[in-house]
C-alpha cells in the first residue's frame, strides 16, 4: 500500500490542489487551442443558414452545394451587412463585431423603436435578396432563424430555421426542407400591402390558400413561429417600406 | 484479490447486470436522449468513453486518493472527460454537438458512471476497471440503441433519415407503397420522453422472464 498517510489533513489538502491545478490547466488548455475551431463552427453555422435562406434550395441541392468553401467564399463575395434602426434606416455600413443580435433582442430596457437590427443583403448581379433575422420562442426554448425577402421586399425568397431544444421528430422538424420549402414564393403581404401571412396549425390551412401549414404534433412550436416572423416584420417594417 | 474473469467483465453488463434494466441506474438520460437512434449512438459512444477512461483513471489513483474526499475525485475525473467530449464534439462533430445541446454535459451526472467507480474502480486493478467501464457502456449503449430504434421508427416513420411509414416513403420500393407501411402514421406519445419508459418497462419484463438467475432480483 502506498507509504503515504492518505487520511491526513495535510495529504488531502495537497492531493485536491494538485488535482485542482492538473485539471484546470489541462481543461484551459484543450479549451483555448480548439476555441478557434469552435468559433468558426459557430461562424460557418451561421452563414451557412443565410446561404439557406437566400439560395432556397430542395434538401439534395443543399446537400450537394453548401460546402464549407461554396458557404464561405458566396457569403464573403456577396453578402453585405448592414445595421438599421427602427426608423429603416442604415446606422452602420457593416456588422460591428460586438454586436449581439440576442443580447439586443432581449434587452428589456431598450423598446424596440430604440433597438439596431441587421440586415444581409445579397447581390449576385441578378438582383438582390434582402435577409432579415429572427428570433422567437418555441415550446422548450429560443427559436431562431433567417427570413429573405426578393427585391420586392414582399415575396420570401427562402427561410431557414434553428431551434435550441425542440421536441425531436415534431418541432425539431422546423429546420428540414420539407416544412421551409412552404415559404417560398410566398408573399408576406397581400395586395393593399397589409401583412397577410400565417403559419397555420397543422391540417389547418385553407385548401389553395395562402400561408404555410404547420408541423404536425407540435402545435406550440408552430404557433412560435407564427409569432416570430411576425414580430420579425414588425421589427423591420419601416426597412421593408421604404426600400418600396 | 481475486482474479476476474475478463471476458466476463465485458459480457456481463450487456445482460445478467446491465446498468440499465437490471442495476436501473442511468435511467433519467436513457429517457432524454433515446428520441432517436443517431443521438443514442453517440451517446452510448460518449458515455462508453467515459466510463472506461474514469473507472481506469480512478483504478489507477485507488491507493492515492483520501477516502474522504474519494466522491470529490471521481466527480472532477467524471467532469474532466465529460468536459473533453463536450468540447471535442464542438470542435469536430459541430452539427451532432448542436443536437444533443445539453445531454452531452448531462453525462455527469449519469449514475452509472459513479456507481461503477464506486462498485469497481476503487478496489480493482487498473486493466480490469476499463474492461468493466467499457462493458457497462457498452451494456448502457445497447439498451439506449434498441430504445432509439423503437421509438424513432414508430415515432417520426423514419430511421436515420430514411423514412419507412407514410406518404414520403417512397424511395422507389414497391413494398414500402402497401398496406401497413402505407397506412402506419407516426405515433406522437412515442416521440416524447414518457415512451421510454414504456419500452424500458416491457425490456426489462422480457429479459427478467428470459433469464432465470434475474427473478429473485428484486
Amino acid at each position: 500500500m502506498s507509504k503515504f498517510n492518505t487520511n491526513s489533513n495535510g495529504y488531502t489538502l495537497g492531493f485536491l490542489a494538485v488535482m485542482v491545478i492538473i485539471v484546470g490547466g489541462a481543461l484551459a488548455f484543450i479549451s483555448s487551442s480548439l476555441e478557434d475551431r469552435i468559433n468558426d463552427n459557430q461562424e460557418l453555422d451561421r452563414r451557412k443558414k443565410i446561404m439557406k435562406a437566400i439560395l432556397s434550395l430542395s434538401e439534395d441541392q443543399e446537400n450537394e452545394v453548401l460546402t464549407k468553401e461554396f458557404v464561405n467564399a458566396e457569403y464573403q463575395g456577396k453578402v453585405t451587412g448592414v445595421l438599421i434602426n427602427y426608423a429603416g434606416e442604415v446606422v452602420e455600413e457593416t456588422i460591428p463585431a460586438k454586436y449581439d443580435f440576442r443580447k439586443e433582442m432581449k434587452d428589456n430596457s431598450k423598446a424596440k423603436e430604440d433597438k439596431l437590427y441587421p440586415v444581409y443583403i445579397y447581390d449576385d448581379n441578378e438582383g438582390k435578396v434582402f435577409v432579415y433575422q429572427m428570433i422567437g420562442n418555441g415550446l422548450w426554448d429560443e427559436i431562431n432563424g433567417f427570413l429573405a425577402l426578393e427585391a420586392d421586399q414582399q415575396t420570401i425568397k427562402g427561410v431557414a430555421f434553428d431551434h435550441v431544444g425542440e421536441t425531436p421528430g415534431l418541432g425539431a422538424e422546423m429546420v428540414k426542407n420539407k416544412f421551409r420549402e412552404q415559404f417560398y414564393g410566398q408573399s408576406l403581404f397581400d395586395v393593399n400591402g397589409n401583412y397577410d401571412f400565417v403559419v397555420y396549425k397543422s391540417g389547418k390551412l385553407p385548401s389553395g390558400g395562402k400561408g404555410v401549414d404547420g408541423l404536425a404534433g407540435a402545435t406550440i412550436t408552430t404557433d412560435g413561429i407564427n409569432d416570430m416572423i411576425r414580430k420579425t416584420k414588425d421589427n423591420y417594417i419601416n426597412y421593408i417600406s421604404s426600400a418600396n | 484479490m481475486s482474479e476476474v474473469n475478463t471476458k466476463k467483465l465485458l459480457t456481463d453488463p450487456l445482460d445478467d447486470n446491465n446498468p440499465i434494466t437490471v442495476q436501473v441506474l442511468g435511467v433519467c438520460s436513457a429517457l432524454a436522449v433515446s428520441g432517436s437512434l443517431k443521438n443514442a449512438l453517440v451517446m452510448a459512444v460518449a458515455v462508453t468513453f467515459v466510463t472506461a477512461f474514469s473507472n481506469l483513471t480512478i483504478s489507477l489513483l485507488r491507493n492515492y486518493i483520501p477516502s474522504r474526499i474519494r466522491m470529490i475525485v471521481q466527480l472532477v475525473v467524471i467532469a474532466f472527460l465529460v468536459t473533453l467530449v463536450s468540447i471535442s464534439l464542438k470542435a469536430f462533430l459541430f452539427d451532432l454537438s448542436k443536437e444533443l445541446s445539453v445531454y452531452v454535459g448531462l453525462i455527469i451526472t449519469n449514475c452509472i458512471i459513479m456507481g461503477r467507480l464506486e462498485a469497481f474502480a476503487i478496489g480493482n486493478k487498473p486493466v480490469d476497471s476499463f474492461l468493466d467501464g467499457v462493458g457497462n457502456g457498452i451494456g448502457y449503449g445497447l439498451i439506449l440503441v434498441i430504445v432509439g430504434f423503437i421509438r424513432e421508427l414508430f415515432g417520426t416513420g423514419a430511421l436515420l433519415g430514411f423514412t419507412f411509414f407514410g406518404e414520403e416513403a417512397r424511395h422507389g420500393i414497391e413494398f414500402l407503397k402497401h398496406g401497413f407501411f402505407n397506412d402506419f402514421f407516426h405515433n406522437g406519445l412515442m416521440v416524447l420522453p414518457i415512451s421510454s419508459i414504456f419500452i424500458l418497462g416491457i425490456l426489462i419484463w422480457i429479459q427478467r422472464s428470459r433469464n432465470a438467475e434475474l427473478i429473485d432480483i428484486s
